[in-house]
Order: structure tokens, then C-alpha cells, then sequence
């Protein structure tokens, strides 16, 4: 009954061809491990990472890694219309994420394709591909919402920087080689306008790290302590005091993809959860409530992925996507909290027993409460839910903006 | 249907409607109490929008149900007092997916012209039929029947009868007005007392009958639906107007977060509202289910569009509660498109039914 739904999504992919499908999702068939949910359920972190470099090593070997790289930079050169095509097979095989290598394949690559040099793209980009791990140094204790206050500072000295301050929620800093990192290169510009974008190698002297157990119990994150730490002129990206804007410019088309990916996950993961349902007899479905809310989750669902696929043909036809972006993204969170909601309340006390947490699945690991406490990341992490409805009332309704505290 | 099409067709639908359903002619109407603009019908007619969901075959312009959302959205948007939701988003594709070709002959033509208006009645109380004569005679009793006041025919069903036909509206029918809290539209109860069945008018009997008559709800539940999404749209618009004109505290309100963030729900909703609308029309292009399409417009759209339309109210302030603005009257008919054609609740059933009957059957 939902086929007809799918096929009406985005107008401009359905044009591509059929057989990049039919190619991806046989290679797929082929290699996403069965069963590999049950046994990462419960991996240690080093089992985890172990298994996401496994899994980048296979989508490497299958041209499946950098399909959004240029071609000369040993990427697939695909169209945006062909990456979908790759984003939803992925979420329909249900393959592992490479969240390890996140960073490393999306924010920073785009990055320097668009405001690196050509010594840090001929430097960075092939050394991805060979497995080098990217963090991403942004938010601070005291800069998170306000992240524009940020004050990591960065004084010139010859021949680079000394970087002091201390970062927070850097994910996967314990295995980063390097970090995109914002400071402060002038306290006495307006706080958007003197910070700068830098490339810091994690192994400088003066980089210290502490993992940061998240409340799944996962430590996925580290907080990153920075004394007098030099980084050379050649790791600015950009001009100086030009960061702000930079790391601003970059996310347009992977927000789009990633919101594809994860809205078709989410819609495995809900049928999962009804196949769960339909086989499980101990499971009570009487209930006028149930009924009500799991119908709800669905046309909810359903509804966000018909946003998404005019997303993706925003995408596709001027190769970004504006403020309906933030929409999508509280949309799609509050979704997904209501789902895991959903699952945990269904499932009853059973829910409430870990079977070991399940990494590396994104938000729908069927897991449970591991999806319902995970669901928060989206709620708060990529500018909080309260942030975006600031920028649509503001961006998008043209609302005036809140008048700022004198400080 | 390609989106520059639909773009074109909702803009002239807004131009005509700009002109021709003005809040100051919306005034003079209700002001004398009317229930229906016939000029601004006849208007609609002369443009051929009552043929804009019937194949060209049938003296129509093509079966695009796109097209007949995107122009049921304008109407809700202008408030406008139109039988175009019962006859032609509801009765129009109600009768062709009968796949009766005698009653489709005899019938849509004269529907796509204008010359007919048909609405329906699927809960019919005491739905009988006997026979006389050879012809079929229909009686019951049917209550919150659409424009039944102007409608030429009707279509009758019910839960348990064993048909479902076109009857006329006529002196053997009585209607009466409800005086619906929504008065943009007209509500009605029907008492039907051995009314012949017009010609080749017996859409379905037999086996075909519950799938005819839940098919005909779904087309009802989801032109309620793009009817709320329009309504909803502009009452979120007069909102944001009012946010920024409006200032108290030296600031305009629509700075504060507390106007600003409901504002931004208001958008997020009417988002997924407008969503899940599309896609049911997409899915009735493509061959879809019409039930699953409307179920799922009505399970997000339905509660939301009220609920948008009650915030535009409550972002008014005490301006909002008055007669004279047009919020009371965006928020009383998105209550009753929430309430028309089974309520979302309902309608959030039949999607777990489906899916717990046929759960693995989508992929």
C-alpha cells in the first residue's frame, strides 16, 4: 500500500536510473552482515570501532565510501539524485552507519572542497580514504546554544597559533587523528567575526582528553583540554576570522542526505517494530490507546518522508537546502522521540532490561530504551529543537528577532 | 503532475478567490445569512473546476487529484462557501470509482458541467429500499449532510445497507438546515421517504458495497483535509501578521519567544499537515489506497489544522475572539473538517488495522 507513496517521492530521482539500484542493493544483499545488530549488541567500544572500520573497509572496496566526492579527489562523482538512491538502499538494507568515520566523510571534506587550499585537500581528503578519523571541536561548557561566544582562543605567533581552551561533545575524539576546531582569533571583533576554522592534529603536545559518558551509558564523546597547543599557519582553513562563516556554509546538502538516510531508517525501524508486534502474541494491542498511537506513528511517518523527498528535490534542483531544513530536522526528532516513546511503552517492563547497547545502528537499533533515551541526541545536538524554532520564526516568518542582554 | 503546474493552478484559484471571496463580501453574505455563494459557484463552474478530477472522456479535464487538492486548499484558505467539496471532491470521484459505467455515463457529465450537485450521506440511519413498479424506492434518515440544501443528488449508504445509490433531492426528500457553528457551510439532515433512484443511479450492490462506501469516505475524509490545510495556512498567516504589527512592551509580540515558538509549532504542523495531504493525493494519482491516503491525512492533519487554527485565535489575543476578524471562523471550520467524514481517532484505527492485517506487505 505504501509503494505508491515511495514512488511519488521526489520527482527528480525517480528519472535515475534503475539499475544503480538494482547494483547498489544486490552489493548490499551481498554484504551487510546478517544478523550484525545481535552480535554488536553489548560490543565493547573496541569491538565497536573494530567493526566500523571492518564496515568502512567493505564500502570502500564496493565504490560505496565517497559517492558525493569529486571524482579527482577518488571519489564516485555521483549526482545528488544518485547519492538518494544510495542513502535509501543503505537504510533499507539496514546497514550498519558509519558513524566512526562521520566527521571524517561528510563535515570535513566539505569543508575544504569549499574554503581549504589545494595543499590541505592534496593532504587531508586521500588519507580519509586510508581510515584517518575526524572529530569535530565546536561546542564549549559555556558555548553550546550560543556557540558564537565560543572562547577557545588562538594567538598568532610565528609561524602558526598557540590554541588554549577547552571543547566539549567532540564525538569520537578518543579515535580522532585530527580535529576541525573553532577559536577565537580576535576578542575584539563582534563574536561572529573573529573566530577562526583550524585543522589540529590530535597528537600535539598540550591535547588532553576525557571520554564523556553519555546517558545511554555509551562514551561516544570526550571533552578536549587545550593548553597552548601550535598549530601552523598552514591548518587555517580559509582566511582568519573567516570560521564562523565558513563552518556555517558546509552542512546545506549532507543535512538534506542525512535527514533522507535517517527518516528511512526510522521507517525500518517502525516496521520492525510492527513485525515485532504482529508476531508477538503477548504484546496487547486492545487497548484504544495503542491502536490510536501506533496508526499515529506511522501517518506521522509517513507524512515526514513525503517532506523529505521534497527536501531531496529541493536538493537535487539547486543543489542546497534553505531553512525548511530546520523544519525537517524538529520534525523528524520529535518523530522519532515519540516513536521510541511508543516502542518503550509497548513493550512494557521487558523494555526496561538492557540487552547491552547496540552501537553504530543509529536511532532505531530496536533497542527500545536505548532508542528512547538516544532520542534526545536529536532533540538537542545540531542546534537544539528550541534554536530551530527560533530560526523559523525568524528566517522563515520574518519574525523580529529577540533583543539581545547588554552584557 | 509537475509542481510548476499545480503552482499555476493554486495561484489562479487564489486570484479568483481574492476577488471574488473577500473577507467584505464574506461579511454581506453571512451578514444575511446565507450559507452559499452561488455567483462565486457559478464562477467556478464557468472555469471548468467541476470537471477538474473527471477523465476527458467523462467531460472533464483529466483525472488529476493533485489539481483537485491544490484547488480545495484555496477554498478552505478563502473561507468559501462552495458545494465544490461535496460534489466535486467527494461525490464526482465517489461515482466514477463505482466503476459503473451507466450511472458514470448518465451522471458525471452533467456533475463536470455544473449542471448537477451531488453530495453524500454514507451513515444513512434506516437505509431501506424496496421495489415498485420496477423502479427502486430509497428511505432513511440522514443527519450533517453537505450542502444538502442546494445539492441536486444524493449519494446514500450505510454500514450495513446492502447498496449504495444516487437518489434526487427532491420534494420526496426533505432537508432541513442543521445551523451548523461553522457558518461558511451548510449542514443538513435529510429524511428520504420512497425516493426513486435516478436512472443507472445504483453505484454498487452486492460484495462491492462496503468498499464503495468506505472508498467514498476516504475521498470525503481527505477533502476535509486539504479544505483544513488551506484554512489553517491562512489563519497561521494572519497570525504572523498580527505578531509583527501588534507590539506590547515596546517590542513587537512576535519577538518574544513565547508568540515566536508557537508560531514555529504552528509551522512545524502545518508542515507535516500539508504533507500528509499531498502525498494522499499523490498516492490516488499513482493507483494508491484511497483509504490509507485519507486515513493518513486525517491522523496528522485533522487534529493539527484545528489546533493551528485555535493557536491563530489565542496569538490574536482579544482581537481574535471578536466577530468581526476572521480567526472564530477559520478555527470553526477546521473543527468541523476535523469532525467531518470520521474523526482522526478513527481514522488512526484503520491505519493499525491495516498494518497489523498487512504489516509486512509495505517495503
Amino acid at each position: 500500500m505504501t509503494e505508491a507513496a515511495t514512488t511519488a517521492r521526489h520527482n527528480a530521482v525517480a528519472a535515475t536510473s534503475d539499475e544503480l539500484r538494482d547494483e547498489v542493493r544486490a552489493w548490499l544483499a551481498g554484504h551487510v552482515p546478517d544478523g550484525w545488530r545481535e552480535r554488536q549488541s553489548g560490543a565493547t567500544q573496541d569491538e565497536y570501532t573494530e567493526f566500523q572500520r571492518w564496515w568502512f573497509a567493505e564500502m570502500r572496496s564496493g565504490g560505496y565510501l565517497v559517492p558525493h566526492w569529486p571524482k579527482e579527489h577518488g571519489g564516485g562523482g555521483f549526482s545528488i539524485a544518485e547519492q538518494v538512491v544510495l542513502h535509501e538502499e543503505v537504510a533499507r538494507a539496514g546497514a550498519p552507519r558509519l558513524q566512526l568515520h562521520f566527521a571524517s566523510l561528510y563535515h570535513l571534506p566539505a569543508t575544504l572542497l569549499h574554503a581549504g587550499s589545494e595543499a590541505q585537500i592534496a593532504r587531508h581528503l586521500p588519507a580519509i580514504l586510508e581510515g584517518t578519523v575526524w572529530c569535530q571541536g565546536f561546542s564549549e561548557p559555556e558555548a553550546g546554544s550560543d556557540l558564537a561566544s565560543l572562547r577557545t582562543r588562538a594567538k598568532a605567533v610565528d609561524g602558526g597559533y598557540l590554541i588554549s581552551g577547552q571543547k566539549l561533545w567532540t564525538s569520537m575524539a578518543e579515535y580522532a587523528d585530527w580535529c576541525m576546531l573553532l577559536a577565537r582569533t580576535d576578542p575584539t571583533a563582534p563574536p561572529h567575526h573573529g573566530i577562526s576554522l583550524f585543522l589540529l592534529d590530535m597528537r600535539s603536545p598540550g591535547v588532553e582528553l576525557r571520554a564523556l559518558r553519555q546517558a545511554s551509558g555509551a562514551a561516544e564523546f570526550c571533552e578536549l583540554f587545550l593548553d597552548d597547543v601550535f598549530v601552523p599557519n598552514d591548518c587555517l582553513v580559509g582566511a582568519v576570522n573567516d570560521g564562523w562563516r565558513i563552518a556555517q556554509s558546509t552542512l546545506s546538502a549532507e543535512r538534506g542526505l542525512t535527514m533522507l538516510e535517517l527518516t528511512e531508517r526510522l521507517r525500518f525501524g517502525f516496521r520492525r517494530l510492527v513485525e515485532q508486534l504482529a508476531a508477538d502474541d503477548s504484546v496487547e494491542l486492545a487497548d484504544a490507546w495503542s491502536r490510536d498511537a501506533l496508526g499515529a506513528s506511522y501517518a506521522e511517518l509517513e507524512a515526514l518522508r513525503y517532506l523529505c523527498g521534497q527536501l531531496v528535490d529541493q536538493l537535487v534542483a539547486h543543489g542546497g537546502v534553505g531553512v525548511e531544513a530546520s523544519v525537517v530536522k524538529v520534525i523528524y526528532s520529535e518523530a522519532l522521540q515519540r516513536f521510541a516513546t511508543l516502542a518503550v511503552e509497548l513493550e512494557g517492563l521487558p523494555a526496561q532490561i538492557s540487552r547491552g547497547l547496540l552501537l553504530g545502528a543509529g536511532w532505531e537499533s530496536g533497542h527500545a530504551m536505548q532508542d528512547f533515551i538516544n532520542s534526545w541526541m536529536w532533540t538537542i545536538a545540531g542546534g537544539t529543537n528550541e534554536i530551530q524554532r527560533n530560526v523559523i520564526g525568524e528566517r522563515m516568518l520574518g519574525l523580529p528577532r529577540e533583543p539581545r542582554a547588554t552584557l | 503532475m509537475s509542481t510548476s503546474e499545480l503552482d499555476e493552478i493554486r495561484d489562479v484559484a487564489r486570484d479568483l478567490l481574492k476577488h471574488r471571496s473577500s473577507p467584505d463580501q464574506r461579511h454581506a453574505l453571512l451578514d444575511a445569512g446565507a450559507r452559499h455563494d452561488l455567483s462565486l459557484w457559478q464562477e467556478i463552474v464557468a472555469l471548468g473546476w467541476a470537471g477538474i478530477a473527471v477523465p476527458e472522456r467523462h467531460g472533464g479535464v483529466g483525472l488529476m487529484a493533485s489539481r483537485l487538492g491544490a484547488v480545495m486548499g484555496e477554498l478552505g484558505r478563502a473561507l468559501a462557501m462552495t458545494p465544490f467539496t461535496s460534489s466535486v471532491g467527494c461525490a464526482v470521484p465517489t461515482i466514477l470509482a463505482s466503476d459503473n459505467l451507466d450511472a458514470i455515463e448518465s451522471l458525471i457529465p452533467r456533475l463536470a458541467a455544473g449542471e448537477l450537485i451531488a453530495t453524500v450521506a454514507f451513515d444513512t440511519t434506516d437505509l431501506t429500499v424496496t421495489t415498485s413498479d420496477g423502479q427502486l424506492l430509497v428511505s432513511g434518515t440522514a443527519r450533517f449532510v453537505l450542502d444538502a440544501d442546494i445539492a441536486d443528488v444524493l449519494i446514500v449508504g450505510s454500514a450495513d445497507a446492502p447498496f449504495v445509490a444516487v437518489v434526487p433531492l427532491s420534494e420526496r426528500a426533505t432537508v432541513t438546515p442543521h445551523g451548523g457553528w461553522d457558518p461558511t457551510r451548510s449542514l443538513c439532515s435529510v429524511r428520504l421517504d420512497r425516493v426513486p433512484v435516478v436512472p443507472d443511479g445504483l453505484l454498487a450492490d452486492g460484495v462491492s458495497v462496503q468498499a464503495l462506501r468506505r472508498t467514498g469516505l476516504a475521498f470525503g475524509a481527505l477533502s476535509s483535509m486539504a479544505d483544513a490545510v488551506g484554512t489553517a495556512e491562512r489563519a497561521l498567516e494572519l497570525a504572523v501578521e498580527h505578531a509583527k504589527e501588534r507590539r506590547q512592551f515596546n517590542r513587537p509580540i512576535g519577538s518574544f519567544q513565547a508568540v515566536k515558538h508557537r508560531l514555529a509549532d504552528m509551522v512545524i504542523a502545518l508542515s507535516s499537515s500539508r504533507s500528509a495531504v499531498n502525498r494522499g493525493f499523490v498516492a490516488l494519482e499513482q493507483g494508491g489506497s484511497a483509504v490509507e491516503a485519507a486515513a493518513v491525512a486525517k491522523s496528522v492533519a485533522g487534529d493539527a489544522c484545528a489546533a493551528i487554527c485555535g493557536d491563530a485565535v489565542q496569538v490574536h489575543g482579544g482581537m481574535g475572539f471578536t466577530w468581526e476578524h476572521a480567526a472564530h471562523l477559520h478555527l470553526k471550520r477546521a473543527k468541523l473538517d476535523q469532525a467531518m467524514f470520521g474523526r482522526p481517532r478513527s481514522h488512526r484505527q484503520i491505519l493499525t488495522q491495516i498494518l497489523l492485517d498487512d504489516g509486512c506487505a509495505y517495503a
